[in-house]
Formats: C-alpha cells, sequence, structure tokens
C-alpha cells in the first residue's frame, strides 16, 4: 500500500474531486445509514398503509396536529440556525457564530419536550403501542426518530463546547458543518414523517 | 487568516420562512382536501420541495460531492415517489406483500 492510498483524511479530504464534503466522510458514513434504516422504516409504513388504509386514515386522525406541527417548527427553526451558526464562522464571526448555535440547542431541547407532552396526550386519548396496526407503526418511527434527534443534541451540546473552547475558526470549522449536515438530515426525516403522519389524515 | 466580514444570513432567512409557509400551506390542504385523491399528489409536492429546500440552501448540496448530491436528492424524491405508488396502486402492493 502506497501512502497516497493510505491518505484518507487531511486539508485536501473537503475539496475531493467532482466537490468538496461538507462536515467530514464519517459523518455522511452516518447519515447514509440513518438514511437507509428509514427507508426501510417508510417501506414498513407503505405496506402497512397498503394493507390497512382505514385503519391509517382513522389512527391519523386522533393525532394531535398541534403537536405536531410545534415539533416540525422546532425542527425547521434549529435547522435553521445551526445552519446560520455554520455560514457565520466560515466568514469568521465566532461570537455570532456561537450564539446562533446556542439558540438551534434550545430550540432542539424543544423536540424531546413537545414529544414527552404528545405521548402523555396520546395515553389520555387512548393511543398506546397496542391501539392497533397504525399506533404501532406510528410510535416504531417516531421513537426511533427521537433516539437520533436525541444523538443530535447530544452533538450539538459537544461541538458547542469545542465552539466555545476556541476549537472551531474560519479555516476549520468541519466539526461544526458535520454536526449541521447530520441534524439537517435528522430534519428531513422528520419533515417525512410529518407529512405521513399529521397531514395524510 | 482573518476574514470576519457579512455573513450570506438572507438566502437562508428565505429558506427558512420558505419551510414556515410549506408547512402551513400542507396543514391547510390536510384540512382542506381531507380523504381526497389528490391530497397525495399535493403532499408528495411539498414534502418534495421542503426537503429541496433543506438540501440546496442548508446543506449546500450544489457544490457537494456528485455521491452526497445522489443520495441527498434520491432521499428526497424517493419518499414522495413511494407515496404515490402507495395511493395509484395500494391494493396490488397489499396482494404482493400477502403472505
Amino acid at each position: 500500500m502506497t501512502a497516497n492510498t493510505m491518505t484518507v483524511a487531511g486539508p485536501d479530504f473537503e475539496e475531493a474531486p467532482g466537490g468538496r464534503i461538507p462536515g467530514n466522510k464519517g459523518i455522511w458514513v452516518g447519515i447514509c445509514c440513518e438514511f437507509v434504516e428509514f427507508l426501510v422504516l417508510f417501506v414498513v409504513y407503505f405496506v402497512a398503509r397498503a394493507h390497512f388504509p382505514e385503519a391509517f386514515e382513522k389512527g391519523a386522525e386522533g393525532l394531535s396536529t398541534t403537536l405536531g406541527t410545534v415539533i416540525t417548527l422546532v425542527m425547521i427553526s434549529s435547522s435553521f440556525c445551526i445552519a446560520c451558526s455554520t455560514a457565520l464562522i466560515r466568514v469568521g464571526r465566532r461570537r455570532a457564530s456561537i450564539a446562533w448555535l446556542v439558540g438551534g440547542l434550545v430550540l432542539a431541547l424543544g423536540y424531546p419536550l413537545a414529544k414527552i407532552i404528545e405521548i402523555q396526550w396520546n395515553l389520555a386519548h387512548g393511543i398506546d403501542g397496542q391501539a392497533g396496526i397504525f399506533s404501532g407503526v406510528y410510535y416504531y418511527l417516531t421513537f426511533n426518530h427521537m433516539v437520533h434527534a436525541v444523538w443530535g443534541i447530544l452533538g450539538i451540546l459537544w461541538v458547542l463546547a469545542r465552539h466555545l473552547a476556541g476549537g472551531y475558526t474560519a479555516d476549520d470549522y468541519s466539526g461544526l458543518e458535520a454536526l449541521a449536515c447530520y441534524w439537517h438530515a435528522t430534519d428531513i426525516i422528520w419533515l417525512v414523517i410529518f407529512s405521513f403522519f399529521y397531514v395524510l389524515v | 487568516m482573518h476574514r470576519e466580514s457579512a455573513a450570506p444570513l438572507a438566502p437562508l432567512v428565505k429558506t427558512w420562512l420558505g419551510l414556515l409557509a410549506l408547512t402551513g400551506l400542507s396543514l391547510l390542504l390536510g384540512h382542506g382536501l381531507h380523504g381526497q385523491a389528490g391530497l397525495q399528489w399535493l403532499v408528495a409536492a411539498i414534502l418534495w420541495l421542503k426537503g429541496w429546500l433543506v438540501i440546496r440552501h442548508f446543506i449546500e448540496a450544489d457544490s457537494a460531492h456528485p455521491l452526497i448530491r445522489r443520495v441527498l436528492y434520491g432521499f428526497i424524491t424517493i419518499t414522495p415517489v413511494l407515496l404515490l405508488v402507495t395511493a395509484l396502486f395500494g391494493r396490488q402492493l397489499a396482494r404482493l406483500t400477502t403472505l
């Protein structure tokens, strides 16, 4: 193995031939795995919906559209804040970048909070894991997404700690950008879930 | 190297407002077209558009490596397509997936 073939990371890594790699290669392996996992879950959703269309129409009517919308607004706005944080560090505005990242974290924390309220609301209305095929698929998909979102929140905390310690500059912000990419991907997946469970009623 | 200058936040603000507007529109359509066949088409279109906005402006996929672009655009395209396939061929899909 030559030195060239062993080099998988370095300053020129992000500017790969054909286009740059936002963040780093590792995060894109994770994002691809996340997409594959959710695609499998979406296939389960579609097969279940094809078998039990009435159960899915009735089931969606029982969910709280308000809480689903709150989670959507939180995800979109948090993603926006983190995108701003990345754009600002790129031009050297470190303090503003940190402030936007804190904003993104605060909004992101609204997700588990809204989810807890939603679960309590569901249980009060008889929507538990044994309420039928719809609730089974709904809990499986949304719990899985929440796990991914919690990983993202932990990632934001880590990146914020590094940012406060001066770990990112206009010339080196790949860690912040990697976190941003993961959070945007998790946002996209939530937008799909929102459409499937809260809009298609 | 010191590169402090104005950050281009305006496109991000526009994207965020667009995402909020599309979320509101999808909710209005969901209530207004409750149970109607055309709803799936509109939801699929809005879903693709929201995904495109995030990918284009938040992730900046257009300047990314082609493989990353393909993964992202593939993901946001396949889910609305699957939604339409289920809406159009739900019975056949159910028959194909019956054990």
